[in-house]
Parts: C-alpha cells; sequence; structure tokens
C-alpha cells in the first residue's frame, strides 16, 4: 500500500462523504443551526460596535494590550462576536454531524464492505477531510457574509485579509473535534450510545482543561489563547489542534483495530 | 483435488465467549462450498477472518496460497450478513464508487459496474437508488458489489437469509450461474437442504467446531446399517454379500454392519433374515446429512 493509492483511498471516500452529506438531513440542520446562530450574533456585533465606541467603561485604558492583540490578530473588533459564539457552539455542531461516523458503518455492516475495499486509516482520513471541508466552507462563506454586513450597516471598510486567522483556527478546532468525535463514536455501536458518548467526551474534554499539565491534551485549554494572546501564541494553538487530531484519529484507528466490528 | 482456501486450527474468541475453536477448513478450487450450521456456529466469525477483516486468537490460514491481508482483498469478495447500501445512491453510481476505491480510474470503474450489474440480472435497473430495490434486488446488487474485479472467491454470508422462498431460489439459481466462470463460492446457511441442492463440498460447524467435512456426495450417504442378530452362519453371510445392493459387509460375533451401494435396502435386508429364521435384536441405520445436521440443531 503506497502513499499514492492511499491518498486516492482517502479522496474517494471523502468526495462520497461529501455527497452523502448534502442528503444527510443531520448534517443539513447542524449547518442551518450553525449559520443561523451565528447570523444571529451580528446583531450584538452591531450592538456591541455602539457601546464600544459610545461608553467609555471601566477598564478599557487598562487592557489596552489586549486591545491591540485582537486589532492584530482580528483587524478589527467586529469579527470577534461571531467568533467566539462559533468556539462555544461549534463542538455541539461538529458532534450533531459526527457523532455516529463510526458507529453508524457499523451498525449497518457497510464497515465490512468498506474495509474490503481499503484500509481502515484511509477510511478515518477520509471522514476526517470531509468534515474539514464541509466546516471551512461553511466557515468561511459566514465570515464573507458578516463582513459584507459590516460594510453597509456600519460602513467600516472591507478588510478580507483579517478573516484569515479566525477562519483557519475555527478550521483546525473543528477538525479536531471531528477527529474527537470520530474517536467517540468508535467506541459504540448503536448511535444513541455515540450521542451520549460523544456529549460525555466532550464534557471530560471541558473538565480535562480546568486540570492544570493534563489539560494540554484537551482542545479548550487553547482556546484562551484564541482571542486575547499573541498571534504568535495563537498560531501555536492552530498547530496544536492539528498534532491533537492526528492523535485522536491515532487512538480511533488502535480502538477500532482491536474491536471486532 | 487443490484447495483455495485453507484454515488450519483458527481459533477466535470475544472476550471470554469462545466462537471458533480449532476450526481448518479445506475449500476446493472451483465449486460452491456451504458453511454450514445454527446460528451461532462460527459462520460469521470465519468468514470475517477469511476475508482479513476480523482478527483471530490462534492458526492460520491461505487463500491461493496468500497469506498477507493486503494480498487477500484482492482475492477475495465478499457479501456481508446484513449489510446495508448507501440507499441514496443509484445502483450504478454505488458500484462506480466501490470500484474506485478497489483501485479502477473513472472510465474503468463505470465499464466494470456495468459487467457486474449484467452478471446479476441488474442492468436495466441501473439508475434506479438502491432505497428503492427489492429485498432481493438488493442482495442482488450486494453480489455485483462483491464480484468487482473478479474475485477467485466469492464468499457469501448467509445470501438467503430473510428472503421468500421464491426470491431465495432465485438466488441459488444466480450462485450456480456465477460458478460456471470459475468461481470458487464460500456460501454460508442454517438450512441443510439449500445446501445440499447447490453445494458441492460442505462443512458443519457446530458451537465453533467443524464436526465434517468433505464431498456432499460421500457425506450423504444414508446406506449403511448395523444389525444387532444372534446364531449368524456362514452361509447366511455369503449370500447377504452376493446381494445387488451390498458394498461392504462387516461381521462381528453376533452382529453385521452392511454398508449399501445407494439407497437404503435395510428393510431388504431384514426381510432377508428374518425369513431365514434368525432374531434381531436390534438395529441402527447410519446417519445421514441431515440426520446429522438436525441432530446438531435439536430439532429431531
Ligand atoms: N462482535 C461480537 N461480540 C461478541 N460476541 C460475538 C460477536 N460476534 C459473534 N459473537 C458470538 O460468537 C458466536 C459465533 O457467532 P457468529 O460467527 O456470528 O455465528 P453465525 O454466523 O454462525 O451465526 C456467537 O455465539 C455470537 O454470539
Ligand atoms: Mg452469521
Amino acid at each position: 500500500m503506497n502513499f499514492q493509492t492511499s491518498f486516492n483511498q482517502s479522496k474517494i471516500i471523502c468526495f462520497n462523504e461529501l455527497k452523502q452529506s448534502f442528503k444527510n438531513w443531520k448534517i443539513i440542520v447542524a449547518l442551518v443551526i450553525y449559520l443561523v446562530i451565528m447570523f444571529a450574533s451580528l446583531n450584538l456585533v452591531d450592538d456591541l460596535q455602539e457601546t464600544l465606541g459610545n461608553v467609555d467603561f471601566p477598564g478599557k485604558r487598562d487592557n489596552i494590550d489586549v486591545y491591540d492583540n485582537i486589532r492584530e490578530n482580528f483587524g478589527s473588533l467586529s469579527i470577534i462576536v461571531p467568533f467566539s459564539l462559533a468556539l462555544i457552539i461549534l463542538p455541539f455542531i461538529v458532534l450533531f454531524m459526527n457523532f455516529d461516523s463510526i458507529s453508524n458503518e457499523r451498525n449497518s455492516n457497510r464497515f465490512r464492505y468498506l474495509l474490503m475495499k481499503t484500509d481502515l486509516h484511509n477510511l478515518l482520513l477520509g471522514k476526517f477531510f470531509t468534515s474539514i471541508i464541509i466546516l471551512s466552507i461553511s466557515t468561511i462563506f459566514f465570515f464573507l457574509i458578516t463582513d459584507v454586513h459590516l460594510h453597509f450597516y456600519l460602513g467600516e471598510s472591507f478588510n478580507f485579509s483579517s478573516l484569515f486567522y479566525p477562519w483557519l483556527f475555527l478550521i483546525f478546532y473543528g477538525a479536531s473535534l471531528s477527529a474527537f468525535f470520530i474517536l467517540t463514536s468508535s467506541f459504540f455501536k448503536s448511535s444513541f450510545g455515540a450521542l451520549a458518548g460523544g456529549l460525555l467526551g466532550m464534557f471530560a474534554l471541558m473538565i480535562f482543561s480546568s486540570i492544570p499539565v493534563v489539560g494540554y491534551f484537551g482542545l479548550f485549554s487553547y482556546l484562551k489563547f484564541a482571542v486575547y494572546s499573541s498571534f504568535g501564541k495563537a498560531l501555536l494553538s492552530v498547530v496544536m489542534f492539528f498534532v491533537l487530531s492526528i492523535l485522536y484519529l491515532f487512538l480511533a484507528y488502535l480502538k477500532i483495530r482491536r474491536s471486532d466490528l | 483435488m487443490t484447495f483455495i482456501v485453507k484454515t488450519s486450527n483458527l481459533w477466535k474468541s470475544y472476550g471470554d465467549k469462545k466462537a471458533l475453536v480449532g476450526v481448518s477448513l479445506h475449500i476446493p478450487e472451483g465449486e460452491i462450498y456451504g458453511l454450514l450450521g445454527p446460528n451461532g456456529a462460527g459462520k460469521t466469525s470465519i468468514i470475517g477472518i477469511i476475508s482479513g477483516i476480523l482478527r483471530f486468537d490462534k492458526g492460520n490460514f491461505s487463500i491461493a496460497g496468500k497469506k498477507h491481508v493486503s494480498q487477500i482483498k484482492n482475492l477475495v469478495g465478499l457479501v456481508p450478513q446484513d449489510a446495508q447500501l448507501y440507499y441514496d445512491m443509484t445502483c450504478l453510481n454505488h458500484l462506480i464508487f466501490f470500484a474506485k476505491l478497489q483501485g479502477f480510474n473513472k472510465l474503468a470503474a463505470k465499464q466494470e459496474s456495468l459487467r457486474v450489474l449484467k452478471l446479476v440480472d441488474l442492468f436495466s435497473e441501473q439508475n434506479n437508488k438502491v432505497g428503492s430495490l427489492s429485498h432481493g434486488m438488493r442482495r442482488r446488487l450486494g453480489f455485483a458489489q462483491a464480484l468487482i474485479g473478479s474475485p477467485k472467491v466469492l464468499i457469501l454470508d448467509e445470501p438467503t437469509n430473510g428472503l421468500d422462498p421464491s426470491i431465495a431460489k432465485s438466488i441459488r439459481l444466480l450462485i450456480l450461474e456465477l460458478k460456471k466462470s470459475n468461481t470458487t463460492i464460500i456460501f454460508s446457511s442454517h438450512n441443510i437442504y439449500e445446501v445440499e441442492e447447490i453445494c458441492d463440498s460442505i462443512g458443519i460447524l457446530n458451537k465453533g467446531k467443524l464436526i465434517k467435512e468433505g464431498l456432499i456426495k460421500n457425506l450423504k450417504k444414508t446406506n449403511s446399517v448395523f444389525v444387532s442378530v444372534r446364531g449368524l452362519k456362514k452361509e447366511v453371510i455369503k449370500r447377504i454379500k452376493k446381494k445387488h445392493y451390498v458394498k461392504r459387509l462387516n461381521e462381528g460375533l453376533n452382529s453385521l454392519e452392511v454398508e449399501f451401494k445407494h439407497g437404503d435396502f435395510t428393510n431388504d435386508l431384514l426381510k432377508f433374515l428374518i425369513d431365514n429364521s434368525l432374531v434381531i435384536d436390534k438395529f441402527k441405520k447410519g446417519e445421514s446429512l441431515e440426520d446429522i445436521f438436525l441432530d446438531i440443531v435439536g430439532k429431531k
């Protein structure tokens, strides 16, 4: 099994998963909820802009470096509200999209068909890439609309380059979440079990994050760097998301290899 | 006879549950091999192992001399038990997807898909959604999927299970048809009658053990009887030996065992003994395949 075949098979799986996704009500519903919440947040942005513009609230001066960081990372304050909101709802969206990605294949016995034709790692990578593609398309779509909205309602100038960092961050964040839910899904045979397992896993990750050292194996520890820290640290989080994705996928691989379909 | 699939002393357990306890199968090339056993006998487990998708604890197996999983997968086409397909794809796209995974390029994948659709008689359904097909047709599509790339060994796990008798019959006819292309077919079932109908060889599995294996025509002979009888004389035995239906005769002290050439001549034999004023204490017929199997599943 050389790299070329492996890549091709992952690609074929990924295309097929994408095609299936657009017919899958769960994924459509998840994406619609995601986008609706994000759009709703734009009103909040409008309000926030006004508030920040008019009131000189206490602490604004003290946190001047925070504002500098935000400006450096985001270009302006306007993206930050939907961005922060996305950080919170994305785990749920990704959970909803991915919770039965493995358990469903198993349950329907389709796993056996697929594993006859390709190797497990290609299957996992294919599924992983699919959710990256779906998330990146919907997120960039959202950010573009946001920029247009801000331009016409608040008169800000277009600032497409400022979208790149939040977009990149969300993609890698979402990707590592997908990998995590692929992992939790591999422990279950029924859809319901997988959903419950995914939720439990998510809460475990949250609890994890507040424990010192161990927290770095969870995802949520890196969120605090997303908004308030320097560009370098924020970029490090992106790298960590990537590393964790690989780790979760590898664990899922081991788990499935060891179990009896 | 050359064996294309050989397993030797395969063990498999799920946790504490032993599913296979030292199974050694010998599956002849180009034939239909029936893997017969009641539910839970271990059929699906053994099929999973020889398709290279299930781990096992001990033993080994080979297909056409190959032992490595990556080589085996190209030799085997599997139709898993109760497997669902992608219901909202068309039959053709469904097959094209699998053909591409198997390494066919775009054009070849389509040609190959159309070829296997013809083989299973679903050519006219190519643009229909899988979900709109009947159960029998879905089973056929499963076959088509397994036939992509003309595997040397086609493995069917209970392909007729849950189908109407007439549709099950048509599936069996399809299997006989596929045999003509010199494909070795492994066919698992818990139904002795359908196995007798289409298989050449058979392995009977129960509780993870291989009870019997061989050509059906050899296993099938019902034609022996064991009789306890007093006062047998050399003379009578000589005359029995000359009967047209007797193949072999073993004599004991107060008993004899007669193997018939074909069919069951127990009645003729007993009548002959009685006519010669001999007292028969008891007799027991040799077992048939059906007896053996029904005895195992406890339906007798
Ligand atoms: N995934 C599994 N986990 C636990 N036990 C299993 C699993 N698959 C099969 N078994 C058990 O192993 C035995 C053999 O099963 P199987 O190979 O499916 O038999 P068959 O296909 O002949 O019905 C059964 O007792 C079954 O309960
Ligand atoms: Mg079975």
